[in-house]
């Protein structure tokens, strides 16, 4: 350019001499310049540094050049799907990229904690997401706002609502009163009255504690969004039921001037709950007391449950906090008319679909008790069960998707109904997507969509292409501790017959922590462990989860993802390649047979008799590794749910003091007899038909831990032809499977080096005839059934013409459960002198120590050694080999966790 | 993206300084366009071919333009004289920049209020079988009114004389896309940087004062205009705010866009003077003006002398006679409430504002309260904002009126919007109410406080700086007023 007289604006000159003439030292330069790019290009740096730590894979290491790969296969899909809609998965990925970064930055980590607690605690102010009230309550903003805000029903808020939605999302549907007409038209089709119950925000019910403002309402009436009466005029002239449940909550704080709300959480309070659920039972006994149905009503007993509310947890406060106290409620349990947990039931005539309202106290995960949510006491109060379909957040959706699921699968939750009662958060009617759903039965099975589907029917881990996700939310954001995102899984490389994408579910919260599945972005190609969503559904179905805002994803038969980077599952995945047919069918009658009834027994054929847990176990995939924490008894604690890390640890707590440990599981009856069980289900054959346990002794045996397997042996014998290996009526294996398992052991055993130093004798053998009553016989119901015979085979010591007793002193310890007591002790354990003790001397010849429990050998039979160790010196250095002996229903429902040998 | 975030403050901005300052001088404009591309993509990477085409079609006509009568390219670039008549390749390609860009400005700003109004006004007369089932929605480009209006600005000074167009394409495109200033101002007239584009100072002085701009700005919009931000839209959102609550939700909102578009301007300066750019004064404590008159001259100068130099003068300005005047002073005020957003309350906004400069035109310049102690009339001129404010904030005119009728306690209470008074009255939201109100009209303006650096200004300034960042941790996404327009 050449020079030229340019005219400079008037602005510009001043600012021009306003920039040239700044007054600041060359110290004062210095500083400001030197703290600015230190803070700018400090963070990063030390951001960069500290990820250079996280584990590869998990998408935590170099997270600001995340977006390059996301955008680089974002570009690539641009030929398939078009400009416009790779743009969109652009700025989807972008989105999320930004997200992430800020959550993972070190400056937050530092910061928000201490800045959240002045602004909590000094400034009375609370979070982007709770409000402080008076006295310690708090409140959700977002309910707040749907109190104080705009009208949901007004025309320009929703088409606000409408056009507010994210370039890559659907927008939402904001209007109810769609949604509400759409479903009461589909229930009543089939005759089914619906029960609108929308729950009020906790401010509405409790103004007095929000703010000193005096806001006088009439008795029993509570403050509302101006569009609420609206929509219940709307809803009961389409023909809906509209239940006042502020009505309820207002009328605990008058008449016992207790607190309908939790003050730290944002749920109602067991007495809130409480009117509720007795006001609802008296409407629904008004609309089918006709016919209602009869039968044994539950029963109740109470029980004090003491928890942070939600609100704590999303306040973001430093974990030393001391603001806000823990609350302690009583809670009504609800035991069905035999004593056991309370379940929904199909049959009833009554559906709930509830939100976290219909959660807290019934679902443990919310950290409130159990069994005694509003389902639970709405059927104590009708005297007759209730069924329940329930999801933590959402209400306004994802119960109805769920149900619509669940009728597209082929299961119809509404068979039988009478009513169906929709109980949602007040809030969701400002905030909610009000999305159409079409109850249809069947689509999935339209011409070649259902072979199409690819449906996961036992537990596998494949590699496959994250197509599509949905979104991870921080901690805090939600009021719920866990979370559960979609994803769509493409681009299986290692399955045959995986073609079509998979609507995964997967963790991204868990216990108020983001999971490594939180990392995970679309496009990435990951290793997953997946199994059936059935298996894990009773546990983890309720609590919130993101759908896919597409029908053709959202109605798949979906399945449960983990991360499969762990190298137990790698293993279990190694000993069960491919899909057998025949096995996964027995597998899936397993589940069905453990799924009737509740009792403890299951009956089979020709007057063999099962265990129920046994059964549950045998249906399900690996329950080890990342599979521990949802496989097992949900009364588990988290680091007691893996058997495969506890098992390890104890072998090398053995090796330590040089010990052997042989690890002897006894199967399950039902691996041994599946043909038993019941018709249809075949003899095993080659194929063994426990392969989750087959694997899970791999894995054990990838640990370098020895593990004898007795399923081969006891099938084996029983093709033989010779006495069964199960006792039919008992959950323990009979005395000719005694006998195999302490030959399998003996044999093992009988490798050692040290064993040519111990002096061993013989042992004589004496039979006699017994007639037990099982121990799966219980109750009153098994009375008609004869004893069953069977024949013992007593160990009797020559020198003493008694049963060969147990030695302390002998280097052989058996640690048993009840396996080692069984034909041992007398008593309920049938006989005396012809057990796994008494058979193991015979097979080595010297008398083995035995150290066994009624209960749990997973861990109270471990607590006894370690006390005896303690108690007795000397003792163990006594010890070669422990034989510790349990039945494989511990892996799942004992409690594992690490116990030294030594204090 | 954000200046006020965690992206942009400890990932693009150190990124983009050290590439800037690492390339040599001549590769300087392209990184820098680079950037601002990736800056500008980073809201829709779609978007970048709008500006980029804008770019093209701007730089080629400048190029005619300046060619004059010449088609043979080979001429150097000159000024085009003044007084030399303009040819009809000139004229063609004014008119095909100005075109390009209002038609870009008008189809991706208004196509959907054009296509609503319309609707509406059939629906209105019952003639429903007349409305526009259009389901296309057009999405708004960020920033597309100011660079627009900037790469416009560049033909029209070309074709005035008033400036030399650039030989080459990554210069004009480092000038149109500048990150700093690209998304909401202010806008740089081609004028003002032409010079700086050929040749800039780079000192540590300007980088400190930037610093101290850029972290003044951060401080206002975090710890100012976000919480006044959270007081507003809860009154606002509220129907039937109390009396109280609605003249204190106003004022937040008042607050709240002048220190949410100060800041911006701000951060845009001092990220300007890092990289060697000055631009100019965008704010001048405009809530201390005593008149309409006075608060256009120190509110979001760059816009209003833009639409003085370019639109009033060129309407005829004051020299066709008094009531022509009034009448263009309205117009321009009219056209650039409209330029703030396809809605009728913008419309109505700038109607009020030119009304008022048009009234006070009638008294010599002076406010219609004029004759009052500073103090008072201040306060007058706040108050008549406080009003126009509402306009602006309010989703549509139903409830911008209903919200004026809550003001003056004509509007129907709302029993929800009792509990108002618990947000409002939040320790955190009252200082930070009484803060801003202290820095409006107590507290010098940024340019007067960076002019003499003490120490106890630097420390203030860090202080700040790092007071926002841990703010900035407990905020959800907070983006600036003006991206939207």
């Amino acid at each position: 350019m050449r020079e030229q007289p340019i005219p400079i604006p008037e602005r510009e000159r001043q600012a021009r001499e306003e920039i040239g003439r700044t007054d600041i030292s060359p110290a004062q330069k210095k500083m400001l310049t030197a703290v600015f790019l230190l803070i700018v290009l400090g963070v990063p740096v030390f951001q960069t540094l500290r990820e250079r730590g996280e584990p590869t894979g998990t998408g935590r290491r170099c997270q600001a050049l995340a977006i390059v790969p996301a955008a680089w296969d974002d570009l690539r899909k641009l030929p398939e799907v078009g400009l416009f809609a790779a743009n969109r998965f652009l700025l989807r990925d972008i989105d999320r990229y930004e997200v992430a970064l800020n959550e993972s930055s070190i400056l937050r980590e530092a910061l928000l904690k201490p800045a959240q607690a002045f602004l909590t605690e000094g400034l009375r102010t609370g979070s982007e997401k709770v409000y402080t009230g008076i006295d310690g309550w708090l409140f959700f903003r977002s309910a707040v706002d749907h109190l104080t805000g705009a009208p949901f029903l007004d025309n320009g808020r929703m088409d606000a609502r409408r056009h507010g939605a994210k370039a890559w999302a659907l927008p939402p549907q904001p209007d109810p009163r769609l949604a509400i007409a759409e479903f009461v038209d589909q229930l009543s089709r089939r005759g089914i009255t619906l029960i609108l119950m929308p729950v009020p925000v906790k401010a509405a019910i409790h103004p007095e504690r929000f703010t000193t403002r005096r806001i006088v309402m009439a008795d029993g009436v509570a403050l509302r969004n101006p569009s609420t009466p609206e929509l219940s005029v709307f809803a009961a002239e389409r023909g809906a039921v509209v239940f006042d449940a502020a009505a309820s909550l207002r009328t605990v704080v008058r008449e016992t001037g207790r607190p309908a709300f939790l003050k730290t959480d944002t749920h109602w309070t067991p007495e809130g709950m409480e009117q509720t659920a007795t006001d609802l039972a008296a409407l629904v006994k008004r609309r089918i007391e006709a016919s209602g149905p009869t039968g044994t009503a539950p029963t109740s007993r109470a029980a004090v449950v003491t928890a942070y509310g939600d609100l704590v947890r999303m306040l973001g406060l430093p974990d030393n906090q001391r603001t806000y106290a823990p609350e302690t409620v009583t809670i009504l349990q609800v035991r069905d008319p035999e004593g056991g947990a309370w379940v929904p039931d199909s049959r009833s005539p009554v559906l709930l679909l509830g939100d976290s309202f219909a959660n807290i106290y019934s679902d443990p995960m919310l950290g409130w008790g159990e069994s005694a949510g509003l389902a639970e006491r709405l059927s104590a109060h009708l005297g007759y069960p209730v069924d329940r379909i329930s999801r933590n957040d959402d209400g306004a959706f994802a119960t109805r998707a769920e149900l619509a699921a669940e009728i597209r699968r082929g299961n119809d939750p509404l068979r039988g109904k009478r009513l169906v009662i929709w109980e949602f958060a007040e809030r969701e009617l400002s905030f909610g997507d009000w999305r159409s759903v079409a109850l249809t039965a069947g689509l999935l099975k339209r011409e070649g969509e259902d072979a199409s589907e690819t449906v996961i029917v036992e537990g596998v881990i494949v590699e496959g292409v994250i197509a599509d996700m949905g979104s991870c939310p921080k901690p805090g954001s939600t009021p719920y501790r866990d979370h559960l995102t979609w994803l769509s899984l493409t681009g299986f490389a290692e399955r045959a017959g995986m073609t079509q994408p998979v609507l995964a579910y997967i963790r991204t919260l868990e216990d108020g922590k983001q999971t490594a599945a939180a990392s995970l972005r679309p496009g990435q190609k990951q290793r997953f462990f997946l199994q059936p969503w059935s298996e894990v559904k009773d546990r983890l179905g309720r609590i919130q989860r993101e759908e896919p805002d597409n029908d053709d994803l959202l109605f798949r038969t979906p399945v449960f993802a983990r991360l499969a980077d762990d190298r137990a599952a790698g293993r279990a995945q190694q000993a069960d390649p491919g899909m057998d047919r025949a096995a996964l069918r027995v597998r899936q009658r397993f589940g069905e047979l453990a799924d009737q009834g509740h009792e403890m027994t299951v009956r089979g054929g020709d007057g063999w008799l099962f265990h129920r847990t046994e059964l549950a176990q045998a249906a399900g995939g690996p329950f080890w590794g990342p599979a521990a924490a949802d496989a097992g008894a949900r009364e588990r604690k988290p680091e007691q749910a893996d058997p495969l890390a506890a098992i390890v640890a104890y072998d090398r707590a053995c090796r330590a003091l040089g010990i052997h440990l042989l690890v002897v599981p006894v199967p399950g009856k039902s691996a041994v007899y599946p043909d038993k069980l019941a018709e249809g289900l075949p003899v095993p054959g080659e194929r063994r038909i426990d392969r989750a346990h087959a694997a899970f002794y791999e894995a054990l045996a990838g640990e370098d831990v020895q593990v004898i397997d007795l399923v081969p042996e006891l099938i084996r014998d029983r093709q033989s032809g010779e006495d069964p290996v199960f006792c039919r009526q008992d959950t323990h294996t009979s005395p000719r499977g005694i006998q195999i398992m302490a030959a399998a052991i003996a044999r093992r055993v009988r490798t050692e080096g040290w064993l040519d130093d111990v002096p061993r004798r013989s042992y004589g053998g004496k039979k006699r005839a017994i007639e037990i009553r099982g121990d799966l016989r219980a109750g009153p119901d098994f009375d008609e059934m004869p004893d069953e015979s069977l024949t013992v085979s007593i160990v009797i010591d020559p020198a003493t013409g008694e049963p060969v007793q147990p030695d302390p002193a002998s280097p052989v310890l058996l640690l048993s459960d009840s396996h080692g007591l069984i034909f041992s002790s007398g008593g309920d354990m049938h006989a005396t002198g012809a057990g796994l003790p008494e058979h193991l001397a015979m097979e080595l010849g010297f008398p083995v120590d035995v150290m066994a429990v009624r209960g749990s050998a997973a861990r109270p039979a471990r607590i006894n050694l370690m006390r005896k160790i303690a108690d007795t010196p000397g003792y163990i250095e006594k010890k070669k080999v422990i034989v510790w002996c349990f039945t494989v229903r511990e892996l799942t429902a004992g409690a594992w966790g690490e116990i030294p040998l030594k204090r | 993206m954000v200046f006020s975030s965690n992206l942009f403050v400890f990932w693009f901005l150190p990124l983009a300084l050290l590439l800037y300052y690492a390339v040599p001088r001549r590769g300087k404009h392209l990184m820098l366009t680079v950037m601002s591309y990736l800056f500008y993509g980073w809201a829709n990477p779609l978007f970048i071919f709008l500006m980029l085409a804008s770019t093209l079609i701007d730089y080629g006509c400048g190029l005619v333009i300046a060619r004059g009568a010449d088609r043979s390219g080979g001429c150097a670039l000159e000024l085009v004289p003044r007084s030399s008549p303009r040819t009809d390749r000139q004229k063609a390609a004014l008119a095909v920049s100005i075109v390009t860009n209002l038609a870009l400005l008008g189809f991706f700003k208004y196509f959907n209020f054009g296509v609503d109004s319309y609707n509406a006004l059939v629906g209105t007369l019952g003639l429903e079988q007349l409305r526009l089932d259009i389901w296309l929605r057009i999405a708004l480009p960020m920033g597309i009114s100011f660079y627009t209006f900037q790469s416009m600005s560049y033909t029209i000074d070309v074709y005035r004389g008033e400036a030399v167009a650039i030989p080459h394409i990554i210069d004009f495109s480092c000038y149109v896309s500048m990150f700093p200033q690209l998304v909401a101002g202010p806008i740089v007239r081609f004028q003002e940087v032409a010079d700086q584009l050929r040749a800039r100072t780079h000192t540590m002085e300007k980088f400190s004062r930037g610093v101290a701009f850029f972290c003044l700005g951060m401080a206002k919009k975090i710890l100012l205009a976000n919480p006044c931000g959270k007081v507003a839209d809860t009154v606002f959102d509220a129907p039937g705010a109390a009396v109280v609550d609605a003249w204190h939700g106003v004022t937040a909102y008042a607050f709240q866009i002048y220190f949410d578009f100060s800041g911006y301007s701000d951060m845009a300066i001092g990220l300007g003077l890092m990289l060697g750019f000055t631009f100019a004064k965008n704010f001048d404590s405009p809530y201390l003006s005593e008149s309409i008159t006075a608060f256009w001259r120190r509110w979001h100068l760059s816009l209003s002398t833009w639409l003085r130099d370019y639109l009033y003068i060129s309407l005829g300005g004051n020299r066709l006679g008094t009531r022509r005047t009034y009448i263009n002073l309205v117009l321009v005020m009219v056209l650039g409430g409209f330029w703030h957003g396809a809605s009728w309350n913008f419309v109505i906004w700038g109607g009020i504002h030119g009304i008022m400069l048009a009234l006070e035109r009638l008294r010599g310049r002076n406010s219609l309260v004029g004759g009052l102690p500073r103090p008072v009339a201040v306060g007058c001129t706040f108050i008549l904002l406080l009003f126009t404010w509402v306009f602006f904030r309010a989703p549509d005119l139903r409830h911008a009126m209903a919200y004026i009728g809550n003001m003056l306690g004509l509007g129907e209470s709302s029993p929800g919007a009792l509990l108002i008074g618990g947000i409002l009255r939040r320790p955190y939201y009252v200082l930070s109410f009484i803060a801003a109100a202290a820095v409006v009209w107590a507290a010098p303006q940024t340019w007067d406080f960076t002019r003499r650096m003490t120490w106890p200004k630097t420390v203030y300034v860090i202080g700040a700086f790092l007071l926002s960042l841990a703010a900035l941790t407990t905020q959800t996404f907070n983006p600036f007023i003006y991206f939207i327009f």
